[in-house]
């Protein structure tokens, strides 16, 4: 989240799209419930009519995985408002904190002018070329701008050119949303945009899990900066994590292709940390009023391999950076990768924590096959989980009918792991919160925390290369690893150490600002520097008190970046430091102005994104000391047309892998994202896919509060199986009475890579969409059941395909094609 | 199958202990309307009145959850030390007004027995029967109309319907009479050449015309009731067999027409005819029992 | 004199995440039962001795001129005038001065009285124990100053418990916020059965909600039905006395001969 939980209540509007927050989020309702009562208004945008949009002013159907054509609409019928009504919106905020008025690369063109891709393409690679997608520069290197937005290759107008051809019929056409809803919500929403007013987007795992996931976030990264919504209290694009502590993994590096604090895994070509720092991240910005944070990832980097490998980390030997591991250029290596790897025999092994693959995973039967290639697997968990039950698990849908566990060689251990409450650390909430946690209940039996377990594991790895020797062994011997003498690892030394030391002193940092490249001082993570400090355990805070009166809580708990609430709130002021908001100033410039100038130095409010002086004096003048809001960009602009993105610097729909129409509703060539991986066409053995012909219903599959994700935890639990016993089905009256099926039959869905079976749950909450005359039906599956546990039933990704997202590669969860009749009917 | 509340055991209560109730009041009445002359009837009936309503307390008390506990409903108990406080009597719960009925009327009804039997040998048992059979009137009508009030007093739609009461007391005292009729026509069967029977027909004359306002009475019922589903159900499910068939036209209309035509011609078809009297206000009640409880 | 406590249950916050369902079998240690999926999110079907709050999801049938999903959670209502209290014939159900209607499980036989009474079909019989079980605020946590298991849990507030004066005020300040948003409300248990300690706030008519818009007492004319049981029940056997009487003349030959005369 750019905000957090608390700041929803802030909101004027609310657009729920790609989450349903009641459901999933239920305590985000605290927040959007107040939001409701000061007089916000709510939209829900989703396929069927969920518990959220029970609550929404105006509800907008929307086929799965049409995000981009609903959001390229709105952001046409904002520029379009903006032309007839530029006071109802921030036009400061639009050409001085984003890149509207850059200009591009006039050899640069959109995919309305080149059949569906931007300039670049290489059809054979399926890969672009990104040479016309950068800014023109001047002589000294600075971005060229056009205040007025009136040049034909200024971003504002590159946008109003690509967006032209989403206008609301078209949009329509593809989502399937009633086009009167449509403009409610166009017109509802973009109201937000008034100075003053602000709007949130509220997403998740609706939003992410397509093939163009990261596209459908940057459309509402381009509608928010339009309406000047980063960065102000209530505003903002804010990711509802799908699971407590998500946040906290990804800022410590779950994911392949980050370090801990979103530092690049370095690949082979970054030899040195040198190398390493230059090509990612040095002399990006020649722009003197940049801040252009990430020009000091070098010491990042070397506080990070000073806090792993300590006294062994000397500038002779580039601070051991040749012990980190390299991956291949534009390898991939995500789950999806990962699990066919496996099926081929490459991986021999597993170590799978708090994770149950076997439900959770795309192409589920596939990944439960991969399993039997494995020679070990470990599974840690409160449970025995589906995964770990892989080697007698049901062939098919029948539950009953299980593989022969004799012809499965994987040996498979189980650890006994402790529940979240009962163990001492932090969880980072979507809100960036890092919230300290004491032990409630101690673990039964021999179950151990994930700290205890790693803390052997490694000693144990350790000790075997000691004695026995190994390639590299020395990256596993040379690492720092002092976490106490007790059984127990000390859990606030690993705190301590994310936090980082000024190793000349041996004292805990106070804040990134003070970490060097120099080897003097050490941080885990960058991002956390600050979180545990000589005053103590900043994640332990308890200090209700809000003197910001917008819910910031400062001294509850700790925040990431030092403590700042909400980021980019540089934008939420004025070019002179006064707040766009007066009711809500999440800060405000207070310096003295000495003839029109400011002389003295002074923010309140939130900690904010750089302590510099405003842009501009209230005398009007520019100052040369300012910096530019968006501070973690080279140009320290937000980006409407984004570089940095496989697949696009703008989104452009696409269609799902498996897409319910017969070509590319914007005319293009190629109907789905071409800049994505085609696993079906790379390694067709267990990734087939369908057609509409044979599977004409969009499938697509999600949570209910009552269970969470793989089901290990809660299908276990008599008192929440209780409210949600079994798999269903939910389809609309109009699908059901074609299909002759009744509310509480048993059906059985397929697609062209399995089966599933469940209970219909035959609603007007789902309707048919009407495109462009043809009607296409959606039927929806709660994804959380497996073959263990308490509660039993048929997996809905045994339904998904292995395709993902072009920059993420996460997987394609949300739209699937499928067929669904009663069970027993041929 | 379904778990009802109130099942079996309690249909049978309330067709008992109204039938007890009403066989006292057929045997008081006939005492005081003939003396003598109706002995038979007084006598016949004064016998068999306890037992039906110590069946229908028995059967009650056997379907509490907690049986062991019956006399919770006679003794009150402090909520703080469970201690015994005072007698239990809540005016405003038929629950509670109906154990004291029950209690009273089983305990007179079994004295006017003893009294009845005195009477044989002495002269003075027969007015002190006559005027224990006057105080016990009311008491026995009391519980009749209990049984009606007990569940018309509810929130069930089939039994919240203010003829209730009505219908289970006319019911009550249209059974008495079958009942005592099925005992007279029994002992005349077994003994053929005593007049024993010889009441019979008189009370299946009277009955038929009693019947006649029963039957109003359960129209009445069932077009009060008509607005709600429960009733709809009731008269047009399944059950509506039993409703139509078993109550209306065996249980009413074909002693009716009996009556009508001047009572049984023999002691066997009146034992007949008194059965299905009485089978039929069991059905009735079991009818409005169960068909309340069903989830519709 | 212990204060007047009450719940208000605010229906248009309440997102039927049945957080209180859980919340109220965990502190009550009730255990789970085995459900089936039948088409509804609903579940248990009904409330029952081990559930004593239930989400009831409604799907009303005009869905598609006013989409709608409508979640009320259902509860005892804690009556001033509790009906089931007045049946109670061993007195098992008690009245606290806090206004709580709770059942002892010391006292109650389980005769199923209140069952039948309750307007709302709130009591439930155990088959387990042979006694009554419904919902009792959670007195045990009430008595030491803690909220209902249900309200502690509520994550958007729909669920409140205070005093019965300040819910009662709570619920008018948001009558008029949703005045204002054009909802027009209706506070349900302010004064139905002589006030309820559980009062929703309803955003459309009560029997949407599957609540009796006018609740009524069902024992509240019950002296009119003794009469009505008595009166005519007399006048029967007046008529029983008279055709008796009159028929006394007429000798046992005369009954002889008339049932001969009719062979």
């Amino acid at each position: 989240m750019t905000n957090h939980w608390i700041d929803i209540r802030n909101a004027d509007r609310i657009m729920i799209i790609g989450s349903n927050a009641a459901e999933n989020h239920p305590i985000s309702f605290k927040w959007v419930t107040k939001a409701i009562e000061r007089g916000a208004k709510l939209i829900s945008v989703d396929p069927r009519f969920t518990r959220t949009s029970s609550k929404a002013h105006i509800y907008a159907p929307m086929r799965s995985g049409t995000d981009i054509a609903f959001i390229n609409g709105l952001i046409k019928y904002v520029l379009d408002d903006m032309e007839k009504n530029p006071q109802n919106y921030n036009m400061e905020y639009v050409h001085e904190y984003t890149n509207a008025s850059f200009l591009i690369d006039p050899a640069f063109k959109l995919p309305g002018d080149l059949n569906g891709v931007f300039s670049g393409y290489d059809k054979n690679k399926r890969t672009y070329n990104k040479d016309t997608w950068k800014y023109q520069l001047d002589g000294k290197g600075i971005p060229i701008k056009d205040k007025s937005l009136k040049d034909r290759n200024c971003v504002f107008q590159l946008l109003k050119r690509h967006v032209s051809r989403y206008d609301a019929k078209t949009v329509c056409s593809i989502t399937g949303t009633p086009e009167d809803t449509y403009l409610d919500v166009c017109k509802t929403f973009a109201e937000s945009g008034r100075p003053g007013k602000a709007g949130t987007i509220m997403y998740a795992m609706g939003t992410t899990q397509h093939t163009y996931g990261t596209q459908n976030i940057r459309g509402y990264a381009i509608l928010q900066l339009l309406l000047a919504n980063m960065g102000v209290a209530g505003g903002g694009i804010n990711a509802l994590r799908g699971e407590s502590n998500v946040q906290g993994s990804t800022d410590h590096c779950i994911l392949f292709h980050i370090l801990p604090g979103y530092l690049a895994t370095p690949d082979e070509e970054d030899v040195s940390v040198d190398s390493y720092s230059k090509n990612h991240y040095e002399g990006k910005n020649k722009d003197p009023k940049s801040a252009n944070w990430w020009d000091n990832a070098r010491k990042y980097i070397v506080s990070l391999l000073k806090a792993w490998y300590g006294d062994r980390a000397t500038p002779a030997d580039d601070f051991a950076y040749g012990y980190l591991p390299k991956r291949e250029v534009d390898r991939d290596y995500s789950h999806i990768s990962l699990f066919e790897a496996m099926y081929d025999g490459t991986i021999k092994g597993m170590l799978c924590m708090g994770q149950n693959p076997a439900v959770g995973g795309p192409n589920a039967q596939k990944e439960r096959k991969a399993l039997e290639k494995l020679d070990w697997l470990v599974c840690a968990d409160l449970w025995e989980t589906d995964t770990a039950n892989f080697w007698r698990r049901p062939k098919a849908d029948n539950l009953n009918d299980l593989v022969d566990p004799a012809a499965i060689k994987t040996e498979v251990f189980l650890l006994p792991a402790a529940a979240s409450v009962e163990k001492e650390g932090s969880i980072t909430n979507s809100g960036r919160w890092s919230q300290w946690r004491y032990t409630a209940v101690h673990p039964p039996g021999k179950a151990k925390s994930d700290l205890w377990i790693l803390d052997r594991l490694f000693k144990a790895v350790s000790a075997r290369y000691k004695n026995q020797g190994g390639p590299i062994s020395a990256a596993i011997l040379d690492m720092q690893w002092n976490y106490g003498s007790a059984d127990e690892p000390d859990v606030h030394a690993v705190a301590k150490e994310i936090n980082g030391y000024d190793l000349t002193t041996g004292k805990l940092l106070p804040s990134f600002g003070k970490l060097n490249a120099d080897g003097t001082t050490s941080s885990g993570n960058w991002l956390y520097c600050a979180s545990y400090t000589e005053a103590g355990n900043m994640a332990a805070r308890r200090n209700g008190i809000d003197p910001s009166n917008i819910g910031l809580y400062a001294e509850w708990s700790w925040c990431w970046p030092v403590n700042r609430r909400i980021i980019y709130n540089r934008a939420s002021v004025d070019m002179k430091g006064r707040p766009w908001d007066k009711e809500h100033p999440v800060i405000a410039f207070e310096g003295v102005a000495l003839d029109g100038k400011y002389v003295t130095k002074k923010w309140i409010g939130d900690v904010p994104d750089g302590g510099w002086y405003p842009l501009m004096n209230p005398d009007g003048t520019l100052r040369d000391d300012a910096r530019y809001p968006f501070i973690m960009k080279p140009e320290g602009h937000a980006r409407i047309f984004g570089m940095g993105r496989a697949d696009g610097p703008l989104p452009e729909h696409y269609e799902p892998l498996e897409s319910p129409l017969d070509k590319n509703p914007m005319g293009h060539a190629e109907a789905i994202n071409p800049a994505i991986k085609l696993w079906h066409k790379d390694r067709p053995e267990g990734n087939e896919i369908g057609t509409p012909a044979d599977f004409p219903i969009v499938g697509t599959t999600y949570r209910v509060t009552e269970h969470w994700q793989a089901g290990a935890m809660t299908r276990n639990l008599p008192w929440l199986v209780e409210l949600m016993p079994d798999v269903f089905v939910e389809m609309s009256r109009e699908l059901a009475s074609e299909k002759g099926i009744k509310n509480g039959n048993r059906v059985i869905v397929t697609t062209a890579r399995g089966t599933l079976e469940g209970v219909a749950c035959v609603t007007s909450r789902f309707k048919p969409f009407q495109l462009n005359g043809k009607v296409v039906h959606q039927i929806g599956i709660p994804w959380h059941w497996g073959y263990a546990g308490l509660s039993r039933g048929s997996s809905a990704n045994c339904l998904t395909p292995h395709v993902g997202d072009a920059n993420t590669m996460i997987p394609e969860y949300k739209a699937f094609l499928c067929d669904v009749k009663k069970k027993g009917v041929a | 199958m379904e778990h009802y509340n109130w099942g079996i055991p309690v249909a049978l209560d309330l067709f008992a202990a109204g039938l007890g109730a009403a066989v006292f009041m057929v045997a008081v009445v006939a005492d005081l309307a003939g003396g003598r002359k109706y002995r038979r009837i007084s006598t016949t009936g004064a016998l068999i009145a306890p037992w039906p309503a110590i069946l229908g307390v028995l059967l009650l008390v056997i379907d509490l959850g907690k049986p062991g506990r019956f006399w919770e409903m006679i003794l009150k108990r402090s909520h703080e030390t469970l201690g015994v406080e005072s007698l239990m009597f809540k005016i405003g719960s038929t629950m509670s007004t109906g154990t004291w009925l029950l209690t009273i009327f089983i305990l007179g009804s079994l004295l006017y027995l003893v009294i009845t039997l005195l009477a044989y040998p002495f002269k003075w048992a027969e007015t002190l029967k006559k005027v224990l059979g006057v105080v016990g009137l009311p008491f026995a009508l009391l519980v009749t109309v209990y049984t009606g009030i007990l569940i018309s007093a509810t929130s069930n739609l089939l039994w919240n319907n203010w003829l209730l009461p009505l219908v289970f007391v006319s019911s009550a005292i249209v059974t008495g009479i079958a009942a005592v009729a099925f005992i007279l026509a029994v002992l005349q069967v077994f003994k053929p050449e005593s007049k024993i029977g010889s009441d019979v027909p008189r009370l299946e004359i009277m009955n038929s015309r009693l019947i006649v306002f029963q039957l109003l009475i359960v129209i009445l019922f069932i077009i009060v009731g008509i607005g709600s589903a429960q009733m709809k159900a009731v008269i047009g499910s399944a059950f509506g067999l039993l409703w139509w068939i078993g109550i209306i036209g065996l249980g009413l209309v074909v002693p009716l027409l009996v009556g009508f035509k001047g009572g049984a011609k023999s002691p066997q078809i009146s034992m007949l005819i008194s059965v299905l009297v009485l089978l039929g206000g069991f059905f009735l009640r079991y009818a409005i029992l169960i068909g309340g409880q069903m989830h519709i | 004199m212990m204060t007047e406590v009450s719940m208000l249950i605010d229906v248009a916050k309440c997102i039927g995440c049945r957080g209180c369902q859980v919340a109220c079998k965990q502190w009550n240690q009730r255990p789970a039962e085995k459900t089936k999926f039948t088409g509804t999110y609903q579940n248990p079907p009904r409330l029952s001795a081990n559930t004593w709050t239930l989400i009831q999801f409604i799907e009303p049938e005009d869905y598609d001129e006013n989409p709608r999903w409508l979640f009320r959670k259902q509860q005892c209502h804690h009556c001033v005038d509790a009906p089931c209290e007045q049946v109670c014939p061993t007195g098992a159900i008690k009245k606290l001065e806090n206004g709580i209607v709770y059942i002892n499980q010391s006292i109650c036989t389980g005769c199923k009285y209140c069952v039948e009474v309750c307007p709302f079909d709130i009591p439930q019989f155990d088959r387990a124990s042979g006694t009554v079980r419904k919902c009792w605020m959670c007195l045990d946590r009430v008595k030491n100053g803690l909220e209902p298991a249900c309200a502690t849990t509520c994550p958007t507030g729909a669920v409140s418990f205070g005093s019965r004066t300040g819910m009662l005020a709570v619920a008018r300040e948001r009558q008029n916020i949703l005045e204002k948003q054009g909802f027009s409300t209706r506070i349900y248990g302010k004064d139905e059965l002589g006030g309820q300690h559980v009062m929703y706030l309803l955003p459309e008519k009560a029997s949407i909600y599957g609540l009796p818009e006018a609740p009524r007492k069902p024992t509240e004319k019950i002296f009119w039905r003794w009469l009505l049981g008595v009166i005519p029940g007399m006048a029967i056997l007046v008529a029983i006395f008279a055709y008796l009487f009159k028929q006394r003349s007429a000798s046992d030959t005369a009954a002889s001969d008339a049932k001969s005369g009719g062979e």
